[in-house]
């Protein structure tokens, strides 16, 4: 390995490198200015979605929250008309078994 | 027109058969690196002896030596050091390793592609690192 023919290439390899990583480096930089505006843009675009999805969010929990009040008040209104419906439930069979009872009444012979 | 087209295809040809570079293909040129070092430190030899003697152009120990330090900085720079100056240094000094060693085994056609290939492999990542560290200074 050590002869100085390959010692020669070996040299001329390591110019060629730096020779290669240079010419590449002038070659795209235009490549990455544009690179790297486009993903300034794009996280610009991203942190602004973001604030309209918090937002959206924030407002959703708001319509959220009003609508558990609302479903409180309606169950409570639900609860009233059970009661009231039990209620007259009773009283109309009450009322059935005194209207028996006077139709009974009447039938009998003195 | 024609020229458009003739860009397109150009474009479509570099990005066919640029030579990859990246955390990956660095660590395939590390595997690779260990193997011929492994080989050249004498498992060839031991493994197969008809083959060694025949593909043995130049002295194996020094290789074997040289393909240490090299996988050694290229394990050493594998990820975090791989966009570093040091990162840098291992691209080139291992492309120039691997150029002498193609240069040096060119009679054996199919060996002599692996390492140039392996060379390649090493002047992208050197490209790409230099890049980096000149748009990250």
């Amino acid at each position: 390995m050590f002869t100085a023919d390959n010692i020669a290439l070996f040299i001329i390899a390591v110019a060629v490198a730096l020779a290669v990583a240079v010419l590449y480096d002038r070659l795209h930089a235009r490549t990455i200015d544009y690179r790297e505006t486009h993903l300034e843009a794009e996280v610009k675009d991203l942190r602004r979605t973001i604030d309209d999805q918090e937002k959206r969010l924030s407002n959703q929990q708001n319509e959220i929250a009003v609508l558990h009040r609302l479903l409180g008040e309606a169950q409570l209104q639900i609860n009233y008309l059970q009661t009231e419906v039990t209620f007259y439930k009773r009283r109309a069979d009450e009322l059935e078994a005194r209207l028996l009872a006077a139709g009974n009444q009447k039938k009998q012979p003195e | 027109m024609v020229k458009e087209q003739l860009r397109t295809w150009l474009v479509w040809l570099l990005d066919t058969f640029k030579p990859p570079s990246g955390v990956q293909a660095r660590r395939v040129v590390m595997a690779f690196t260990l193997l011929v070092m492994v080989g050249r430190f004498g498992l060839l030899k031991l493994t197969s002896p008809g083959s060694a003697v025949r593909i043995n152009v130049v002295p194996s120990w020094q290789y074997g030596v040289a393909y240490l330090a090299l996988f050694l900085a290229l394990y050493w720079s594998r990820s975090e050091k791989r966009l570093t100056l040091a990162g840098f240094v291992t691209s080139v000094f291992g492309f120039a390793l691997y150029v002498v060693q193609a240069f040096d085994v060119w009679p054996v056609f199919p060996s002599d592609a692996y390492y140039a290939l392996m060379a390649l492999i090493l002047l992208a990542e050197g490209a790409v690192i230099w890049r980096g560290l000149r748009v990250h200074r």
